[in-house]
């Protein structure tokens, strides 16, 4: 069964006027023609079965056994990054929420024996087989730590790694456990007892198997004991913070614990004065907000009720509209930099244009995911001259790395964590 | 699939297969949708096209017309889908989204744009106000295309100082649905030359458009120059995370005067007295709703503190009149303006209170679409260009009969919707606003439409320019026997332009949901 309930948001299918916003940027901050999109799927396909409208059209088709799944409506379907703009957008005016019928789909195309795309299924039986996504051994989680990396046995900090950063770049979480030791910060890991978060299993519909995730890392964070949980994943950030509460029945405040990205834990010390940037980093450099550190990590609020004329909703819903997206820590951190030179994107903050790799695109979609980050490329190079893209989460880096080597680009792409580890004073260094 | 294969392939061999289909998928996301949409007088059944086909070019745009006019296949012009006549209402259509032809071009010194059919009034006015111009962006917002808008409506605040978006078309490039191209204005001279919309001989600018256009029905505008105005656009602070996004206003060039008046007729003279004195960039009347709309949470929110606020509103009933000042000159402008709206307001009475200087609406129409916020949808029971005196007439009037179907409509009080100046004081415009949702209470479409059908006997009563009745949908038959057989004259003209009804039939003239005759007014299932 979907977890979602489509009868929920059939009104907003059959309520959307149309007025196309959710393709847009928001109309106060566009600032140019060429920068003036925000739906990935949309700018890159063109026919509006790729925008947010065109899919709640065919979720009411679909619902109605109006429409037939076939290869193309699948594609339809999973070419969205579930980058969240549209629901930013539409909750701004209308005060639809899109993103919950884009949900459903996919959990009904799994349901109906249809989804997800093959390369999800590869990705969803590596994580079956061994708790990660990339098929290697979990045991291998803690392979990551080097000897200037200094994890205890019990704090009040957990820091939940994830597969990519455990697996692929270890440098993000070989420097983000460095600032932790830099910041005071006593951590825990969770090693092979960590999971897969399973965020790419919800979002290309895999909910059964998102939840056994899900409810193995949080009884694994709960023996724990942990007070606070950080992520230098904006992905693991938003799963352990919106998904799991989403798939347990539960809120975000119910979780036990807190959810920190490392930019947000980070900050607080930063502002306490527990972390230092001394050394000087002389670049100029733009930051890209990653779609779930930002406008997609407001947290979740359980509700059931029902809806009545006018799309009311009784009891009232809270709705997360992007307003509260974590975007202003890693600004802080990277402004007090010595040296270090941030300029601004036109699409910042909420309205960030995402690097393309999410919701299981780039796994399905490569040449999407690419183009995307491409388009990002661009901006970043003609609006700000940067020379390096920094960002929060370690699929938009890989995402961006790609293109960068493929196309011999000049500029540079870090995770902000690796710029901040180059910052820290030769004391905080050697304190690592 | 109903278009025929041999079609189809003519079609993918002029933009390739990347930007036709004939997927369900595709087809089903190009069904329904626009102002009126749920409403079964606008929209019909709202069949999938037969064929979605996305040109980049005026070329391919020329080709496929021909292609549609050998195979005599129907097709429908997209903008951004913004109005419910672009659901097809016969079989097999070919939708044709115009989006990817986002062509731009800004001439500063000569104050003019010339915009392809795929760029929208905010790409447009980004640009602009970065070389201190600007356009006006309709009341639909911001998201409506330049050229789709023009052709059909194109009302907005800053139409005060700006004028109606049909006059503020220059020259144009105009392919007629047999695929041939007509060029107007200094356009029909050089194919580069937008500047001058008259050119020599008849002006076929009237032909194109009318009051409310064609709906798609007279082939596809392909380029089109439109005026641009002066506007201190650098001198705006972009501020805010959404939803309260919005620009800061600088405050040595502008300014927001609200005035209070206890009736609309107090409201109306002031509008008239200071349109007469030419200062302001805008001028309106608006309902005491909208700004409940805009300071509302969620749905939820704005039901109850609208509740609660009614019965003190329904007592007091005050309008209120926004006037923004623009120093285009510079600060002593703005002074001046100031000086001579109170001096005005001194004189006609009315309380002048001086709002914040922050814009979320009226320069970029950011929010436009929050009059959605409360209801389903929303349509209009009026939509007039008329003289001042009528407009008052007829916005109570609209009020009264509104009244009579409310509940089940949403309970906006007063005068539900917005009366403003345009053309410096030339035209004023009202438009009553009406929610309804049948989608949750299939009673509401039912008394929408007889809402609206008494709305237009209402209009000829009163002898008002019912610009919109007379245009969209299933109104002209009532309406054009009044109006010198209006109806009959544009049907002549659809016969010369577009022999074939291929260009988005029925529309405009759509008998066959006749209100005085046959249609099926029961409520929706
Ligand atoms: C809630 C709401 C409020 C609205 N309020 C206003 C308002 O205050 N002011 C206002 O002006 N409008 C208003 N509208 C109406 C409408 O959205 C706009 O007028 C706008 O023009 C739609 O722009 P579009 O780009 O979506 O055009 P479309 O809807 O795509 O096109 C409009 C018509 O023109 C045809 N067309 C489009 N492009 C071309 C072309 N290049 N050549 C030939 N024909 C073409 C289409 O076939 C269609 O019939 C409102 C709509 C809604 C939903
Ligand atoms: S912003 Fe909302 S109402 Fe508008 S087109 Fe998108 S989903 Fe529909
Ligand atoms: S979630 Fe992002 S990619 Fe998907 S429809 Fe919305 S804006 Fe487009």
């Amino acid at each position: 069964m979907t977890l979602i309930d489509f009868e929920t948001y059939r009104w907003d299918a059959q309520n959307c006027v149309r007025c196309s916003n959710c393709r847009w940027v928001d109309f106060i901050w566009m600032a140019s023609l060429q920068f003036s999109k925000i739906c990935p799927s949309s700018a890159r396909y063109g026919f509006d079965a790729y925008a947010a409208h065109g899919r709640l059209e065919i979720a009411l088709a679909l619902a109605n056994g109006e429409l037939e799944w076939s290869p193309k409506v699948l594609e339809e379907i999973y070419t969205c990054t579930l980058c969240g703009a549209c629901d930013v957008k539409c909750l701004r005016n209308v005060g639809l929420e899109p993103t919950q019928t884009l949900e459903w789909m996919r959990q009904k195309a799994v349901d109906d024996g249809q989804g997800p795309m093959p390369e999800h299924k590869a990705v969803a039986e590596n994580i079956a087989n061994n708790r990660n996504r990339y098929g290697t051994p979990n045991d291998n989680r803690g392979k990551w730590l080097r000897s200037d990396a200094r994890p205890v046995q019990k704090a009040d900090v957990l820091y939940f790694v994830g597969c990519n950063s455990s697996f692929k770049q270890q440098q993000i979480a070989q420097a983000t456990a460095k600032l932790l030791n830099a910041s005071g910060t006593e951590f825990m890991i969770l090693g092979e007892q960590e999971w897969c978060c399973g965020n790419q299993l919800y979002n290309v519909g895999l909910v059964d198997q998102a939840r056994e995730m899900a409810e193995h890392n949080l009884k694994a964070i709960e023996e724990s004991r942990a007070k606070t949980v950080v992520a230098s994943c904006a992905e693991c950030y938003q799963t352990l913070k919106v998904i799991y509460p989403k798939l347990m029945g539960k809120s975000t405040t119910d979780l036990g614990f807190e959810v920190l990205h490392i930019t947000e834990h980070l900050d607080q010390q930063l502002q306490n004065g527990k972390l230092k940037f001394t050394a000087p980093v002389n670049m100029r450099v733009t930051y890209q907000d990653p779609c779930r550190l930002g406008r997609m990590s407001e947290p979740w609020t359980h509700w059931e009720g029902k809806r009545g004329k006018y799309g009311i909703f009784d009891p009232p819903k809270p709705r997360r509209k992007g307003t509260y997206g974590a975007y202003d820590p890693a600004r802080n951190l990277l402004n007090a930099i010595p040296g270090l030179q941030v300029e601004e994107m036109e699409r910042r903050k909420d309205q960030a244009w995402c690097c393309g790799a999410s919701g299981g695109v780039r796994d399905a979609f490569k040449e999407l995911a690419l183009w995307s980050a491409r388009e990002r490329i661009e901006e970043a190079k003609e609006v700000t001259g940067a020379e390096a893209i920094i960002s929060a989460c370690p699929y938009c880096k890989e995402n961006f790395t790609e293109v960068i080597t493929a196309d011999k680009e000049r500029l540079q792409t870090l995770d902000i964590t690796e710029i901040m580890l180059q910052a820290i004073s030769p004391e905080g260094k050697e304190a690592c | 699939m109903a278009i025929l294969k041999e079609a189809y392939q003519a079609l993918e061999s002029i933009v390739g297969p990347e930007f036709v289909s004939d997927d369900p998928g595709i087809r089903e996301a190009y069904r329904k949708g626009g102002y009126g949409k749920n409403r079964p007088a606008l929209e019909g059944q709202a069949l999938r096209p037969g064929c979605v086909i996305l040109p980049g070019s005026t070329k391919e745009v020329q080709q496929i017309l021909k292609i549609c006019t050998q195979y005599k296949i129907p097709f429908i012009p997209i903008g951004c889908f913004g109005i419910a006549t672009q659901s097809p209402k016969v079989p097999d259509v070919l939708s044709i989204d115009l989006k990817r032809m986002d062509y731009l071009e800004i001439d500063e010194k000569n104050m003019y744009a010339i915009c392809g059919p795929g760029v929208i009034y905010a790409q447009l006015q980004a640009e602009c106000l970065k070389k201190g111009l600007a356009t006006e962006g309709p009341g639909c917002g911001v998201g409506a295309t330049v050229i789709g808008n023009h052709l059909n409506a194109g009302v907005g605040p800053l139409e005060y100082r700006m004028g109606w978006a049909q006059r503020r078309m220059l020259g144009l490039e105009w392919v007629l649905p047999d695929g041939d191209i007509v060029t107007l204005g200094s356009t029909s001279l050089d194919d580069e030359d937008y500047f001058w919309g008259e050119g020599l001989g008849p002006d076929l600018r009237g032909v194109l458009r009318g009051t409310f256009g064609w709906q798609g029905g007279m082939g596809i505008v392909t380029k089109m120059a439109t005026k641009l105005f002066p506007f201190p656009g650098q001198d705006l602070e972009r501020t805010g995370i959404s939803p309260r996004t919005g620009f800061n206003m600088p405050p040595h060039l502008m300014k927001w005067l609200n005035v209070f008046y206890n009736s609309i007729e107090e409201a109306a003279f002031a509008m008239h007295e200071l349109s007469k004195a030419q200062v302001g960039m805008a001028l309106m009347t608006a309902p005491f709703s909208w700004r409940y709309f805009s300071r509302a949470t969620s749905k939820e929110d704005f039901h109850e503190s609208w509740q609660e606020a009614l019965p003190e509103l329904k007592e007091t009933t005050p309008y209120m009149m926004r006037i923004m000042l623009v120093g285009l000159a510079g600060p002593k402008q703005l002074e001046y303006e100031e000086k001579v709206v109170r001096e005005v307001i001194g004189r006609v009475g009315g309380d002048v209170r001086e709002g914040r200087p922050f814009d979320e609406s009226w320069i970029n129409n950011a929010d436009a679409h929050r009059i959605m916020f409360p209801g389903g949808m929303e349509t209009s029971m009026k939509f007039h260009f008329d003289s001042l005196d009528a407009s008052i007439e007829l916005a109570k009037a609209a009020a009264e009969l509104k009244r009579k179907y409310t509940p089940p409509l949403l309970d906006d009080y007063g005068i539900p919707g917005w009366l403003q100046m345009g053309d410096f004081g030339h035209v004023a415009f009202c438009e009553i606003l009406v929610y309804f949702d049948p989608t949750t209470d299939p009673n509401d479409c039912y008394q929408h439409e007889v809402g609206f059908v008494e709305s237009v006997r209402q209009d000829l009563e009163l002898k008002a320019y019912c610009g919109l009745q007379g245009s969209y949908g299933p109104e002209p038959q009532i309406i054009g026997p009044a109006y010198n057989n209006y109806h009959l004259k544009e049907k002549e003209l659809q016969d010369i332009f577009d022999p074939l009804h291929i260009s988005n039939p029925p529309r405009p003239l759509d008998y066959a949901y006749g209100i005085d005759l046959d249609i099926d007014l029961s409520p929706q299932k």
